[in-house]
């Protein structure tokens, strides 16, 4: 899971990426262009590669489903896999193999995407039948049960068997009350059962529209090519309405620090957490990147400040780290975990933590950390062309807000983030709204 | 897995995603759909293995477009299976070690160097080897060796530092027992292969051992595995070979010349036929199961490797016939699928699956069900077609990064394979026919698999 978040920053073009002096990187040739209907081309030229990676996303995730049916959206990316009338069951599955390609889905909180890694030769074909299931998909009601079954059983894999899964739910809940984001994208059983056959469809028609999609390749291919192909198979899918991304608000509290303390006998070490509010890109884009910047400052790489002082001098805690929901349409978190060094009491790393976070916002970090912490950020981007897929997964910041410009000024915008940016984000985080404890039971 | 800046079981909140599976489907000659393309052809592999003359095998791929650059070093048989009992583990807690400095260079500037010079670095010990991977950019490959140099000759391995990293090791250890899949597996080898066995060398058994370790001791281990003897060099990106071929040069002659590697036996999986579990309170049964398998090198090996798929390789969505019978029809399992583990010290072919602990006897029953048919009947042309057509064709995706393609390649040179394997594997997976798989089957399927379940239920509760 955290994968995702790391690869983000990844991406994205460096223009003038630090190494030792001046070590200018060529900029990753991200172009775009949008068909009469809406449907939006983003191509990634990448002419070392052999193999086009393909994604077709959707901006719907598990955060516009229906409330009593949260998971939707994820239920609907599995029965895109059951056929269309030309393509009926698993004709797309079988074409794909036949050629040696990989296929997959991925349903977030605020976007679904399909791809696809296909020799080059190939691209018109997922294309062609990216655009058949967009219009024409179909299958059985009994497939809606079957299917039903495999998720149930994927969420016993993801949730219930995990030990961590009951822990995850109910951090969910408290940071986000009522807003989807509290629960998580496969939805409780309850909702998995309340799936049916045409709601399935409904959310189908509802937001499967090309205005509310974006085709994105990554590969030895050129932007003038994939356009004459989408507009082919994909140009003449009418443009329609397609509801506002509206989604219920969490209440405002302040002053306020929520805390849970769990137990569990499938927990070996005790787990510290303390989440603040995080901050959209839409919302205030200086302070977004000042916290992508942050997150790994505070811990995220090998040789920051807070893993040398709580790790290896004072052996407070076995790990420490930050993350930053920084793939998501509206407000998410940025949170801090460690965990515990045994030997060590629970009150000395919350005094520590308290005092090392107070001093932060107090005099702020050295302007050297900071300067670490970006070359640590940037160092991935150096690296996105040896990975097609990588890119592809940076590239759904399309359905949070971001528009391909913005995702391919990455690495000058992290570039340009100044200490006095890092100081304001420290203070805008200011006190925990959350804080959670995961003890191990040892009890009986 | 080296813990560090990674946050084991990390609860981020940050992209909650759900994948619909991992793997890829498998492949099949589709009838007479007009929409969908049918391949004959079979892909040209043209990876350009250049062997670079030294006193240890080196295998280096040029992509002079290109201006990254990755560099793997493996110590062949460094790992459990090259370790004594008593010394099984070491070679763990060794690798997380080798970025905690060497000579008077402190770990904290050993791994600024890294930032600085753009160098991702990454170490594991596996079952086998001690291998490390580090991917640059071409201006930094000298500095990549630097840092080998002194990695490998004096690491540092300070008590503070084994205290500090065997501890995460330690905890992320503890974890795993937790963990369905990891006890499933561990179970699993002691079954296979015996409890004395390398690859029956637990979790448990890790985590007892791994803050005993000494500084002697583990300097003493690298100096016994770090030696021209074991050591195996890929290089894959951008770089000049006369320069690459001096930095080796420089390398190898750092290390000791050591003793010669001794070779290893193969054992034979142990299949019984008995069902053994494990107990966890859990809502869903962790199933998985072997038999016996076939040596990486045995004439039969790609007949058996296409039979795998045709039942659960390569993680097929709708086509394999244990996810056709156990996700398709019935909705019993997000994944089911099988495959070959054959390695130096032992072979076996292993399946797995998960589903709620009412159904585990009926998938058990579906599993057993699916064997014997095709012990029986084997699989038919258009099956074999299929799986044919998914392997050859989708063979290229091994190679579409340097760092996937030099990881490949390693893996080939220590199991002694040709420096043009890549290029001539498809024709071998090509010349396998109906009657190969089918006789295979005959030959290697056996009428019982010994089954090892983890979940919520006690002995004599599943047959």
């Amino acid at each position: 899971m955290k994968r995702l978040c790391m690869v983000k920053y990844l991406f994205l073009l460096a223009t003038s990426l630090m190494m030792g002096e001046t070590q200018l990187m060529a900029a990753l040739p991200i172009q775009t262009q949008t068909l009469s209907n809406g449907f939006q081309i983003v191509v990634v030229n990448n002419p070392s590669s052999q193999t086009v990676s393909v994604g077709l996303l959707y901006k719907v995730g598990t955060a516009d489903d229906p409330r009593e049916q949260v998971g939707l959206s994820h239920f609907l990316e599995h029965l895109m896999f059951k056929g269309t009338h030309d393509m009926p069951e698993d004709t797309y599955d079988k074409a794909i193999a036949n050629i040696g390609g990989r296929h997959n889905a991925m349903t977030s909180f605020d976007w679904t995407m399909y791809t696809a890694d296909v020799g080059a030769e190939h691209l018109e074909m997922i294309i062609r039948m990216e655009a058949d299931r967009m219009q024409n998909l179909s299958f059985k009601e009994k497939e809606v049960e079957s299917e039903r079954g495999v998720v149930q059983e994927e969420r016993r894999m993801r949730v219930e068997n995990n030990p961590f899964g009951a822990a995850q739910e109910m951090i969910l809940h408290a940071l986000h009350p009522y807003h989807t984001y509290g629960t998580p994208p496969i939805g409780y059983p309850h909702h998995i059962n309340a799936y049916t056959y045409e709601s399935v469809f409904q959310h189908y028609r509802t937001w499967y529209a090309p205005n509310n999609a974006a085709l994105v390749v990554v590969g030895p291919v050129g932007l003038d090519e994939v356009v004459k192909l989408a507009e082919r198979y994909m140009g003449g899918i009418a443009k329609r309405d397609v509801p506002e991304r509206k989604r219920v608000s969490n209440p405002i509290v302040e002053k306020t620090t929520q805390h849970i303390t769990h137990y569990n006998k499938r927990n070996a070490s005790t787990r510290l957490y303390s989440y603040h509010h995080g901050v959209t890109f839409g919302a205030d884009q200086k302070r977004y990147y000042a916290l992508m910047v942050l997150a790994n400052m505070l811990g995220s790489h090998p040789v920051s400040a807070v893993y040398q002082e709580f790790v290896e001098d004072k052996n407070l805690c076995l790990s420490i780290g930050a993350s930053f929901d920084e793939d998501y349409l509206d407000q998410g978190h940025f949170a801090i975990a460690a965990v515990l060094n045994e030997q060590q009491s629970v009150e000395k790393f919350k005094a520590a933590w308290k005092a090392y976070w107070q001093n932060l916002r107090e005099k702020g970090p050295k302007s050297e950390e900071i300067e670490r912490a970006k070359k640590a950020t940037l160092m991935h981007t150096r690296f996105l062309s040896d990975n097609n897929n990588e890119m592809l997964i940076a590239l759904t910041g399309l359905a949070c807000g971001q528009t391909a410009n913005d995702i391919a000024q990455t690495p000058e915008r992290v570039e340009a983030v100044t200490e006095a940016d890092i100081k304001e984000a420290i203070e805008y985080l200011g006190d925990a709204v959350l804080t959670v404890d995961l003890y191990p039971d040892t009890a009986g | 897995m080296k813990l560090k800046s990674v946050l084991a079981f990390s609860l981020s909140v940050a992209a909650l995603v759900f994948w619909r599976f991992h793997g890829s489907p498998s492949p099949h000659k589709s009838s007479a759909q007009q929409s969908t393309h049918q391949s004959n052809t079979v892909p040209t592999m043209n990876i350009q293995t250049r062997v670079i003359e030294q006193k240890v095998p080196v295998w280096a791929v040029n992509h002079p477009e290109s201006n990254v650059v990755t560099v793997v070093v493996a110590f062949k048989y460094a790992g459990l299976v090259g370790s004594t009992p008593e010394e099984r583990g070491i070679s763990k807690l060794l690798a997380s070690l080798l970025d905690e400095g060497y000579g008077d260079v402190s770990g904290r500037t050993q791994k600024e160097f890294f930032l600085n010079h753009m160098i991702e670095y990454s170490a594991d010990s596996s079952n086998h080897h001690i291998t490390l991977t580090m991917r640059t950019v071409r201006e930094s490959l000298p500095y990549v060796f630097e840092a080998l140099k002194g990695m490998l000759t004096k690491p540092l391995c300070k008590p503070k530092d084994i205290q500090c990293v065997g501890s995460q090791i330690q905890s992320s250890l503890a974890q795993k027992m937790h963990l369905p899949q990891y006890m499933a597996q561990d179970e699993r080898m002691k079954a296979a292969f015996g409890k004395d066995h390398p690859y029956a060398f637990s979790t448990q058994q890790e985590a007892e051992r791994i803050l005993s370790w000494s500084q002697p001791q583990l300097q003493a281990y690298a100096k016994k595995m770090f030696t021209q003897k074991r050591l195996h060099v890929v290089v894959v990106g951008a770089y000049d070979e006369k320069a690459l071929s001096q930095e080796i040069e420089g390398l190898v002659n750092a290390l000791p010349e050591g003793d010669a590697v001794p070779e290893l036996s193969a054992n034979q999986a142990n299949n019984t036929g008995d069902i053994h579990i494990v107990n966890m309170p859990i809502p869903q049964t962790v199933v998985s199961w072997f038999q016996e398998g076939l040596p990486l090198l045995d004439e039969k090996f790609y007949a058996l490797y296409l039979l795998n798929d045709v039942l659960g390789g390569q993680g097929g969505i709708t086509q394999a016939r244990l996810m056709r019978e156990i996700r398709e029809k019935r909705g019993l399992a997000y994944g089911v699928g099988c495959s070959l583990f054959a390695e130096s010290a032992g072979h076996s072919w292993t399946g797995g699956t998960a589903t709620k602990s009412e159904s585990a006897q009926q998938v058990i029953d579906l599993i057993r069900e699916q064997w014997a048919l095709v012990a029986k009947d084997g699989v038919t042309e258009d099956e074999l077609n299929r799986v044919k057509s998914f392997a050859v064709n989708s063979y290229p995706h091994t190679f579409n990064s340097s760092i996937g393609t030099a990881v490949v390649l390693m893996r080939y040179m220590l199991d002694g394979r040709a420096p043009d394997f890549p290029n001539k594997r498809n024709s071998y997976i090509q010349s396998v026919t109906l009657n190969d798989v089918n006789q295979t089957a005959k030959d290697v399927m056996k009428d019982k698999l010994t089954f090892v379940v983890v979940g919520n239920h006690k002995a004599g509760d599943l047959a």
